[in-house]
């Protein structure tokens, strides 16, 4: 089930990919990309001035972590033989974007079997996975390859391999969940943090499990060193390696303000994690079920998730922008909904009725919000706001985009998506009339201008017809095959059963 | 154990991490740019981070002509301000320096450049480099001509010698011996970053003035005939008469870059390779 789940997902993944990157973070991470499929340098080489780099030695660098360009690197190596022409584009970003689609689509079959792994049965862990897949960023983040797909990966494998320490490859597993760790910390320098949790919480149990044994203490403390040393190892070379890499390029980030970060990410209107992942909020059911069930799992769980939550609020661009929701705390999704699938096979009754509905209803709202964020870059909506603010002489209150946009619901890129989606495709093309931002800024700009140049984000329209429809109708094919193998294997595991 | 164990390891950890990491020391500042280019004249959202210190934090600013704050009655004295940019009428490449001070007296500095900077053109005489071009602005700490070969490390022109001068639209540094590597003229200058248009350049032995021409056209002949050793010897006698015309590189005008044959081609030659 797992090859076809995993073929299914790439392909609709991959069908929703992007027209470009966005951002000048994008830019500056692919441009770092393809220095080092070239040259084998981290030299952004270009001229001028890019906010997303930095310069030192006479040299630019992009500011992100290593992690995502050296993943980006073989796609570029492979779109280095396509041709460079404007015309072809679209198949280079194709390329660019497929790394995500893979990464995602590799998230959510490990979150299928860990559901598995935590007793769920088929039928349940099918629909937690495609809750997370369809409903939640990083249905988004699968069309972008910045990284962040790759972290949720890397994490949500951390925590099942953290969980893993209690069997007999409990030093295998300890190293794997510290080289994952050491991985997701080359993106991020911060994830650092929950995988350092991870190691401490699998040291624990290796005690806690020597004394319910019923093993001696020195036993007890030599398989808790041994496991915390396996785990260790490979989580400092990356932590190192993620520290030498900010010491070649000159970059250290100042922190940012904690409270405004968890504000920011919990209840802003925004960035609310919760809002733009709205299957999350049936996570804290499902981590209480498990914490009944699974006393030792669910702590571990829940530290790593505090962790991961602290360490992205604590970051000074908590939020990622510009991106579609808060896109730094993607990994936490896969984590906290992992429990779902048991959750919902321990319900009876009336409560597994409304479980249903719940994750039904949750389920196409969040699918609805994935397909408004994906309809226009998400730059866009912040460019429009700096016409504005520049355009009315906003003072300096307005200048933070932060607090502009996802502290002021007026300004949240959920209302201002529709409004632009409206007005792109209707007639009436000045914004300014029904501009969310009315009550705040009666004085709104004509905005009537700016919307013809706001083009849908899908790669089939760059590409000529017959090349979108031939390969579009590929991927849709292996889409198909792909559910159509999923189907007849679940089909053929319940009918064993029955 | 097992239950709470991870739980307190993530408030150590947390406790360690989001502590304020000043606690009382004004450590360092940075001035944030986020450029609005979108609008005609261009903005600039400028914050001045501040790592550590005592509250309450004081700020000033000070901006060089052609950088103006926008809006009306806005204070000058907040952690972020919002300019426009006008390229034309900038001088001394658009700086703008926020100063913080915090309740204990302790104050910290950061700068940043703004407006454009170009280089049209990189010319050089006998162990000097010479770039022309415009926006270079008032030479900071961190500022110099860079030569970056396409892999290593890049070498800095010394912008402190006899000779060196930095001005806004020319910069005359001494350049390092040359090692025959191909490599770009770069200029850093207040966080921004300007290439050569002429792409890279070899750097090529700047010719002395009186004394010996020979040793220098000698030493690239070496490599090359090596290779070569047994046919090497007959060729031996002859080599000295060729000796004069060797001189020919130093009757050249004094130009210490010169393009090579295919520019932005990622191998270097090797030192001898020139005839």
């Amino acid at each position: 089930m797992k090859p076809a789940l995993f073929v299914a997902l790439t392909a609709l993944f991959l069908l929703a990919a992007p027209r470009a990157p966005w951002s000048g973070a994008d830019r500056a991470r692919v441009a770092t990309a393809r220095s080092l499929a070239a040259r084998g340098s981290l030299d952004v080489a270009f001229d001028g001035a890019s906010p997303a780099t930095v310069v030192r030695d006479g040299r630019r660098y992009a500011r992100d972590g290593l992690l995502p360009a050296l993943a980006l690197a073989p796609a570029e190596a492979l779109a280095s033989l396509l041709p460079r022409a404007p015309s072809a584009a679209w198949q280079v970003v194709l390329v660019e974007s497929a790394g995500a689609a893979l990464c995602a689509a590799l998230t959510c079959v490990l979150l299928f079997a860990g559901a598995r792994r935590l007793g769920a049965s088929v039928g349940a862990s099918l629909a937690s996975t495609a809750l997370v897949a369809f409903s939640t960023t990083l249905a988004f983040q699968a069309r972008v390859p910045d990284g962040s797909a790759l972290a949720a990966l890397l994490l949500l494998g951390a925590v099942q391999a953290a969980r893993a320490t209690t069997g007999s490859r409990s030093t295998a597993a300890a190293f794997f969940a510290g080289a994952l760790g050491g991985l997701a910390a080359m993106i991020e320098l911060e994830y650092a943090l929950p995988a350092l949790v991870l190691v401490a919480g699998a040291t624990m149990r290796q005690i806690a499990a020597a004394h319910t044994d019923g093993g001696d203490a020195a036993e007890a403390r030599s398989r808790a060193a041994t496991v915390a040393l396996a785990a260790l190892g490979p989580l400092t070379a990356g932590v190192g390696l993620a520290l030498l890499h900010r010491r070649v390029i000159g970059w250290q980030p100042l922190p940012g303000d904690l409270g405004e970060g968890l504000i920011g990410l919990l209840l802003s209107t925004g960035k609310s994690a919760l809002l733009y992942n709205p299957p999350l909020v049936l996570a804290p059911f499902a981590l209480k079920a498990m914490w009944r069930a699974r006393r030792a799992d669910a702590a571990l769980t829940l530290a790593a998730l505090l962790a991961l939550l602290l360490a992205t609020a604590r970051l000074a661009d908590w939020h990622g922008d510009p991106a579609w929701g808060p896109r730094r705390l993607l990994p936490l999704v896969p984590i906290a909904l992992e429990p779902l699938a048991p959750w919902l096979d321990g319900l009876f009754g009336r409560a597994r009725a409304w479980a249903r509905v719940a994750c039904v209803a949750l389920g196409i709202a969040g699918l609805g919000v994935q397909a408004l964020g994906a309809v226009f870059p998400p730059s866009e909506f912040l460019r429009l706001v700096d016409v504005v603010r520049g355009a009315t002489g906003a003072p300096v209150w307005f200048g933070d985009q932060a607090s502009e946009c996802h502290f002021i619901p007026q300004f949240s890129p959920l209302v201002g998506q529709p409004w632009m989606i409206r007005h792109v495709f209707g007639r009436d093309r000045d914004g300014a009339a029904d501009a969310p931002w009315r009550l705040l800024v009666p004085g709104t700009p004509k905005l009537d201008g700016e919307f013809p140049k706001l083009r849908a984000d899908w790669w089939a329209l760059e590409a000529p017809r017959a090349h979108a429809a031939a390969l579009g109708g590929g991927l849709t094919l292996l889409a198909l095959a792909g559910a159509l193998g999923v189907w007849r294997s679940y089909r053929r595991r319940t009918h064993v059963l029955r | 154990m097992v239950r709470v164990g991870p739980l307190l390891f993530v408030a150590a950890a947390t406790a360690a991490s989001t502590a304020p990491s000043g606690c009382g020391r004004l450590r360092g500042a940075r001035v944030d740019v986020t450029r609005v280019e979108t609008v005609r004249p261009e903005h600039a959202i400028l914050r001045c981070l501040v790592d550590g210190g005592r509250a309450p934090i004081a700020y000033s600013w000070r901006l060089t002509p052609g950088i103006h704050q926008a809006g009306y009655g806005v204070p000058g004295d907040e952690a972020a301000m919002l300019v426009t940019v006008e390229p034309i009428k900038t001088t001394q490449a658009g700086l703008v320096t926020c100063t913080a001070s915090d309740a204990s007296g302790q104050s910290v500095s950061a700068s940043v450049a703004l407006g454009p900077m170009a280089i049209t053109r990189a010319a050089a005489g006998p162990g000097t480099i010479t770039v022309e071009g415009s926006g270079f602005g008032v030479r900071g700490a961190d500022d110099a001509v860079w030569l970056v070969p396409a892999r290593g490390a890049a070498l800095m022109a010394d912008s402190s010698c006899k000779q060196a001068s930095w001005a806004d639209a020319k910069i005359v540094a001494c350049v390092p011996p040359p090692d025959g590597r191909v490599r770009e003229v770069r200029v850093e200058s207040g966080g921004r970053l300007a290439l050569a248009p002429s792409g890279p350049v070899e750097l090529e032995r700047a010719a002395p003035t009186a004394k010996p021409i020979a040793p220098p056209a000698a030493k690239p002949v070496a490599p090359a005939a090596k290779p070569i050793a047994p046919a090497a010897k007959p060729i031996a006698p002859t080599a000295k008469p060729i000796a004069p015309p060797a001189a020919k590189p130093a009757l050249k005008p004094p130009a210490v870059f010169a393009r090579p044959p295919a520019a932005g081609a990622a191998p270097t030659p090797p030192p001898g390779a020139k005839p």
